[in-house]
């Protein structure tokens, strides 16, 4: 403080008042006052979001609860129905790649020639499918497949039996060219294509020890047929 | 920016970046007839103006002369035109002290306090009377029941060495306060009042109207002041030898850059009243026809006032001569105040007994704004001084 000794203030730095009207030791409180009671409004009105909320949880727990098994039991009907569905959607696929060879069976006793003895007749089982993933490299360790994911199975037939050696193979082969087996076996007569059908898979001198054997010949024709389709 | 949080706790905000520019000067109890005096000063761009000067209706009740009458508190407003933000009001009592004196008198003096506490109704009386030290002090009467909120000597004593200067401090049931002056030695400006008083006075002006009280100054010191902003005194650089012709006594007080370095109280010096009287019993005048006498040349009454104003000037003398030698003040600027009528002749008596020239500025020279002028702002010295020390000291902090 300069001296200014002619200023002689008897008057404590303590008992000076303010003239503003707006006094901060009562307007403080006041406002202190406001804020708390605000915070508590606000606190207050936090809390029964909360208890409503937590009520509102409460409430939705128990109903839970009671729908529990209700739940389970509903969950455990959907999960038989999707599986109930499914093996129907897999029958499905099974009726529609089911190919009927009854009817054109019974034409093939009309059209066979009279020499010729059938032996035998096989639908056999097709080749297995690939497990093995697509991409992988050849030698490489991989996770198979869980199974075929094609839809379509390639199906053959083997007609085997016996002709005299006056009968050739050809008549059977030609009868079976005609219209009406024309729904079951695919002709493909050019050799040099991997579909080639039918196929002579063997022609041999028949090996029984009937008398007649020696003039007998037997032999295996594999014709394929329409593909069996997996799909609806 | 100071904040009170509470009826004694003050914080204060932003490090003094503020200044007090508009003032209220009053002159409480000076026996001016038709009220108080009064003086709002303001400060804009660096220009004083008086915005308002005038008498205003004196507070409802007297300055108590107890504890019992300080206990009935009074509160006083002024009209609108004086309702600044801070008042300084300077104020005129029996029991109020000011005087320059040394650190060490002071300390005595002070320690003496809480003594002086336990003493008599009649043995302050008689205190009051001694102008050793010139403490007037009105103590508190021995019989004064308990219930009367006064604090005892013993629970207000303090240690004089507690004793800061410019902050005031309450000791034995008188507040002090002291300001250290800025010459060689160990002299000191210092003031006290009974505590009841000051008390009285700092509720006068309640808190949330306008003004409140910003300084309670002895009106012998704010007068002192009010020399501040005087063209002549700023244009001899505050150097300034002043003599204050009161309504009973009369001081002298010497600047120095602005600043008091001495102050003195003329013994024996009968004041204005006392001269005023002996003009008019001397030359068998009426009342009113005193002043004009003083002014106008229809009579000489230096035969009568020579005997009277000689002694006044021996001692300026000497006071000027003290200035001189041993504060290295030259040539001083020198007036005299307190005169509606007959500065005129202090100065020729002055000149021709000290070779000194009195000047008699207005009062409110080097102040803008409209003000009363010549005898009508005589009265206003005591105000308008509250208010310029006021200023001056929030500028110098």
């Amino acid at each position: 403080m300069s001296a200014k000794a002619y200023h002689l203030n008897l008057l404590k730095a303590s008992e000076r008042v303010s003239s503003s009207p707006v006094r901060i030791r009562v307007m403080l409180p006041v406002l202190a006052m406001f804020a708390v009671a605000g915070a508590v409004v606000w606190w207050g009105s936090l809390l029964g979001r909360v208890l409503l909320a937590r009520a509102s949880a409460q409430t939705l727990q128990a109903e839970i609860d009671t729908r529990k098994a209700a739940y389970a039991d509903v969950m455990e009907k959907m999960n038989l129905a999707n599986e109930l569905e499914s093996e129907l959607e897999q029958l499905e696929y099974y009726r529609a790649g089911r190919n009927a060879y009854g009817g054109v069976l019974t034409s093939l006793a009309e059209v066979m020639p009279l020499k010729i003895q059938l032996t035998r007749l096989e639908i056999p089982q097709p080749p297995p499918q690939s497990l093995v993933p697509p991409g992988v490299l050849p030698g490489r360790p991989y996770t198979p497949l869980w199974g075929p994911t094609g839809s379509v199975e390639s199906v053959s037939l083997v007609l085997a039996g016996r002709t005299p050696k006056e009968t050739p193979i050809v008549t059977l082969m030609e009868s079976l060219e005609s219209d009406a087996f024309t729904n079951l076996v695919t002709i493909v007569k050019d050799p040099r294509r991997s579909d080639q059908s039918p196929k002579v898979r063997s022609i041999r001198q028949d090996a029984s020890r009937r008398g007649e054997g020696s003039r007998m010949l037997a032999f295996e024709i594999e014709y394929r047929v329409k593909d069996r389709r997996f799909a609806k | 920016m100071k904040i009170q949080l509470t009826k004694t706790k003050t914080i204060e905000i932003g490090g003094g970046g503020h200044r007090i520019s508009d003032v209220v000067g009053v002159d409480l109890f000076s026996g001016v007839e038709g009220g108080c005096p009064a003086v709002r000063i303001a400060e804009k761009k660096g220009v004083l103006r008086v915005v308002a000067a005038g008498l205003v209706p004196p507070p409802a009740a007297p300055l108590p002369e107890s504890w019992e009458q300080a206990a009935k508190s009074c509160t006083w407003s002024l009209p609108q035109h004086f309702q600044s933000p801070h008042a300084a009001l300077a104020v005129s009592s029996a029991a109020l002290f000011v005087g320059q004196t040394t650190m060490e008198a002071f300390k005595a003096d002070f320690s003496a306090g809480s003594h002086r506490q336990d003493e008599s109704a009649a043995q302050g009386a008689e205190a009051a009377k001694s102008r050793r030290i010139g403490i007037r002090r009105a103590s508190k009467p021995a019989a004064e029941p308990a219930q009367n909120a006064a604090p005892t000597a013993a629970q207000t004593a303090a240690p004089a060495a507690a004793v800061e200067p410019g902050i005031p401090i309450s000791n034995g049931g008188t507040r002090f306060v002291m300001k250290k002056m800025p010459v060689d030695g160990d002299f000191v400006m210092e003031a006290a009042i009974p505590e009841y008083q000051l008390l009285w006075l700092s509720r006068l002006l309640p808190e949330g109207r306008r003004p409140t009280a910003a300084s309670i100054q002895p009106r012998a010191s704010a007068i002192a002041a009010s020399i501040l902003r005087q063209s002549a005194f700023t244009a001899a650089g505050g150097s300034a030898i002043a003599l204050f012709v009161g309504e009973d006594a009369v001081n002298i007080a010497g600047y120095r850059g602005g600043d008091l370095v001495l102050w003195r109280t003329c013994r024996g010096a009968p004041g204005r009243a006392g001269i005023y009287g002996a003009v008019k019993k001397g030359l068998g005048l009426d009342d009113d026809m005193v002043e004009s006498v003083l002014n106008d040349a229809l009579i000489d009454p230096r035969p009568v006032l020579e005997p009277i104003v000689a002694p006044i000037v021996d001692e300026l003398s000497v006071s000027r001569d003290y200035l001189a030698d041993k504060l290295r003040i030259e040539s001083p600027a020198a007036f005299v105040f307190g005169l509606p009528a007959g500065a005129g002749y202090f100065s020729s008596i002055a000149e021709e007994r000290a070779h000194m020239k009195l000047a008699a500025p207005e009062v409110f020279d080097g102040i803008e704004g409209e003000a009363p002028k010549g005898a009508e702002a005589v009265p206003y010295a005591g105000a308008l001084g509250a208010a310029l020390a006021l200023m001056a000291e929030e500028d110098g902090q």
